[in-house]
């Protein structure tokens, strides 16, 4: 049975890395992975292609209307993980939340959720800026959700809001928040930061990938850390985690408890008194 | 609260209360209201609504014969996504190359005012670039659930964009404002009747806004010497512009329909101009000529019993007009209590009420009172009354019928039925509406 997974997080946080890593991961333990990229930018399979580029859902139905062959919009990347991007408007106009809405839509109408895959991977915009962008969340395509963060206050910030939107779909049991990952950034107690975090929102962190210099590297060969370091430290931690993501069937439904804005600032200032930093204000 | 059903001498203090206020507006859409008042000007005035196809269809059903200058978008789901300016951006390009075309008026929708779509951004780009006069009025029926104010905002810009400050005056001239009726409908015939009178007692017409205004007419609206307010709601926001910009002062009028309110409006303003009892005269001889004609048709309507059912503004007048004709006013309904918005609801909500109370103590009038009433307090009330004939949109006039009723359009009429030949025409139009032999007929089968 396929499982859908969902990856959240602020903007620039470092979900699609996570994603096309994840994806690269888990086609590496020879699943059948789809990754779709649900962001404007469309750039979430960039890495899984090595650059190849590809013509997004909504690119390709303003050119021509409507698409008869879901051929024309995927394409096989790294390990034969089937790669699409949504797509969406130019910055500034239109509405891409609708644009998400109507991808997925196009992707059901033409059977791709019924390919024989094993793993669907959702890389969604930064934030659940409408509802647009909770469709893979609400209409019951995703049923796991992990969000990528940093100890930075934005970070945590977003991750807190995106929560907001999950605990209504993880109370009815649709969804389940699988926990947090920290993609680290090198601040001062961020670990600790993360991890209060984690626990203030009755959550846990899954994942924890350090700063290292190769995810640059990958990123410049248009490569994942799996095609590029197959045999690396950091490879490693992603197949790890793409094994655990495979034994997630009796992880317990954790339903995410997100703090209101003066909590997530007191949080902070706790942490940052403990460790003596001082604030100023 | 809504649908109240009350005996005229039943109306309570706070029947105005609960009925006052933003709730109570007469909503509808803003993008409407300002197509109505745009449609029914010359055709030297393009219409382009921003929207999907949805947005259009519904004035293609309603007004086949007006839509010649309406164009629409038609934004596809994709435009939604993508933005539609670029649709919109080539529909403006296509319409300034035409020579018949003045004036591009862009109107708005839910949908792209959703979006954000940047209209003005686009035309302040386009304005080296195209010839035309072009704006956009942001109408989406999100932002502006009133109809009237589609009415208002289409005839304030107008004025305020486009009419020369330093035109003189011309003596004894009006403008009638908020006026939106198609031309080729009953408009034409009750604008003639309008210039025809006004001819007689030397007064000019200076222009109509809306109907049949032409984009060169807007320039000179600044030359009348008095604005007459035909509907409140849809003149608001203009006339006090024009007098505190133009010094044109303005009269709210009696809605001219029957003998008494057509001869209370010409009579004000021959007081108004000081035209004296000379021109007086003029209006005593229609009114003897359309009192002798009026009473055979007066024979067949006498105590007949009638159903009025329009917005409040024009319901009282009409009352009057049905009583002029004998018939028996026996219910009231109104689905339009307010005909403007903000601090001014309170007021005309106790002014429909006051001006009922009016109508009670004048004709002795004995008759049920609806207020925004669902179809079946409508039906009963009907029913209950024995009405011979409803007055009502064109909308209901097959429920009606369907009850074996006859039934008379009070708004979209092809009949004239202002001033004083138009309510000769108004009684010749009941006459033959209630002695039509299948609906006697139907009438005695269905009771």
């Amino acid at each position: 049975m396929v499982k859908q997974i969902a990856i959240y997080g602020k903007g620039g946080i470092g979900k699609s890395t996570v994603s096309s890593n994840t994806s690269a991961a888990l086609g590496f333990l020879g699943k059948k992975v789809m990754q779709i990229g649900c962001d404007p930018k469309k750039d979430s399979v960039k890495l899984l292609l090595n650059g190849r580029k590809i013509i997004s859902i909504l690119e390709y139905l303003q050119e021509y209307g409507e698409i008869n062959d879901i051929e024309n919009v995927v394409k096989s990347g790294y390990k034969g993980v089937k790669c699409i991007e949504s797509g969406g408007p130019e910055p500034g106009v239109g509405c891409a939340g609708r644009g998400i809405i109507l991808s997925i839509e196009t992707l059901k109408k033409l059977g791709a959720f019924s390919w024989d895959n094993d793993y669907i991977i959702y890389d969604v915009l930064g934030d659940v800026v409408c509802g647009g962008f909770a469709v893979p969340i609400r209409e019951g395509y995703a049923e796991e959700i992990y969000l990528v963060v940093s100890g930075e206050f934005m970070s945590i910030f977003a991750v807190n809001n995106i929560c907001k939107c999950i605990k209504k779909y993880a109370m009815n049991g649709s969804v389940k928040l699988m926990g947090l990952i920290l993609n680290s950034r090198n601040i001062s107690n961020e670990e600790e930061i993360v991890n209060m975090f984690a626990q203030k929102i009755n959550t846990k962190v899954a994942l924890k990938i350090p700063r290292d210099n190769r995810f640059c590297k990958a990123e410049i060969a248009k490569k994942t850390i799996i095609e590029m370091y197959e045999n690396s430290d950091l490879a490693k931690l992603f197949i790890n985690f793409a094994k655990a993501i495979g034994n997630s069937e009796n992880s317990q439904n954790l339903i995410p408890n997100p703090l209101n804005d003066d909590e997530i600032y007191d949080l902070y200032k706790s942490i940052l008194e403990e460790s003596n930093e001082r604030i100023k204000i | 609260m809504r649908g109240l059903r009350f005996k005229i001498n039943e109306i309570q203090e706070d029947f105005v209360q609960n009925y006052s206020g933003k709730d109570n507006v007469n909503y509808g859409c803003s993008m409407r209201g300002a197509w109505r008042a745009l449609q029914c000007m010359k055709n030297d005035v393009a219409i382009v609504i921003h929207g999907p196809k949805g947005c259009n269809n519904e004035f293609k059903l309603d007004y086949e014969d007006t839509i010649a200058k309406t164009y629409c978008t038609e934004m596809t789901e994709n435009d939604v996504i993508t933005g539609g300016l670029g649709k919109l951006e080539k529909l403006i390009f296509d319409l300034d190359k035409r020579p018949d075309i003045s004036l591009i008026v862009i109107l708005t929708t839910c949908t792209s005012e959703l979006i954000g779509e940047d209209i003005d951004t686009l035309l302040q780009n386009l304005k080296n670039k195209t010839t035309k006069k072009c704006f956009v009025l942001h109408t989406s029926g999100i932002s502006g659930m009133v109809q009237s104010d589609g009415h208002n905002m289409v005839i304030s810009n107008l004025i305020k964009k486009y009419t020369s400050k330093n035109n003189e005056k011309i003596k004894n001239s009006i403008n009638y404002i908020g006026y939106s009726w198609p031309f080729d409908h009953r408009a034409g015939r009750d604008m003639h009747e309008l210039n025809r009178i006004l001819d007689e007692l030397g007064i000019k017409l200076n222009g109509v806004y809306t109907s049949n205004l032409g984009f060169s007419e807007i320039k000179e609206a600044s030359r009348a010497s008095l604005n007459v307010v035909r509907c409140p709601g849809s003149a608001y926001g203009t006339i006090n512009f024009m007098k505190e910009n133009f010094n044109i002062p303005y009269l709210k009028l009696p809605i001219p329909v029957g003998l008494k309110n057509t001869t209370d409006f010409f009579s004000k303003l021959i007081d108004y101009f000081g035209l004296g009892n000379e021109k007086k005269q003029i209006l005593r001889s229609y009114e003897e000529f359309v009192c002798q004609k009026l009473s055979l048709y007066k024979e067949i309507l006498k105590s007949k019993k009638a159903c009025v059912a329009v917005g409040a503004n024009r319901t009282l007048y009409l009352v009057e007009a049905l009583l002029e004709l004998e018939l028996e006013v026996k219910v009231i309904s109104f689905y339009r209590i307010h005909e403007t918005i903000g601090d001014s609801v309170v007021k005309i909500a106790g002014k429909t009420f006051e001006n009922l109370e009016r109508l009670r103590q004048r004709y002795n009038l004995d008759c049920e009172v609806l207020v925004y009433s669902d179809s079946k307090q409508f039906y009963d009330s009907i029913k209950k009354n024995a009405v011979d004939i409803v007055f009502d949109v064109h909308t209901n006039r097959k429920m009606i019928h369907n009850m074996g009723i006859a039934f008379s359009e009070s708004m979209d009429v092809e009949q004239p039925y202002h001033f004083y030949y138009g309510f000769l025409s108004l009684a010749e139009t009941l006459t033959k509406e209630l002695n039509q032999p299948f609906y006697k007929k139907y009438k005695e089968f269905c009771r």
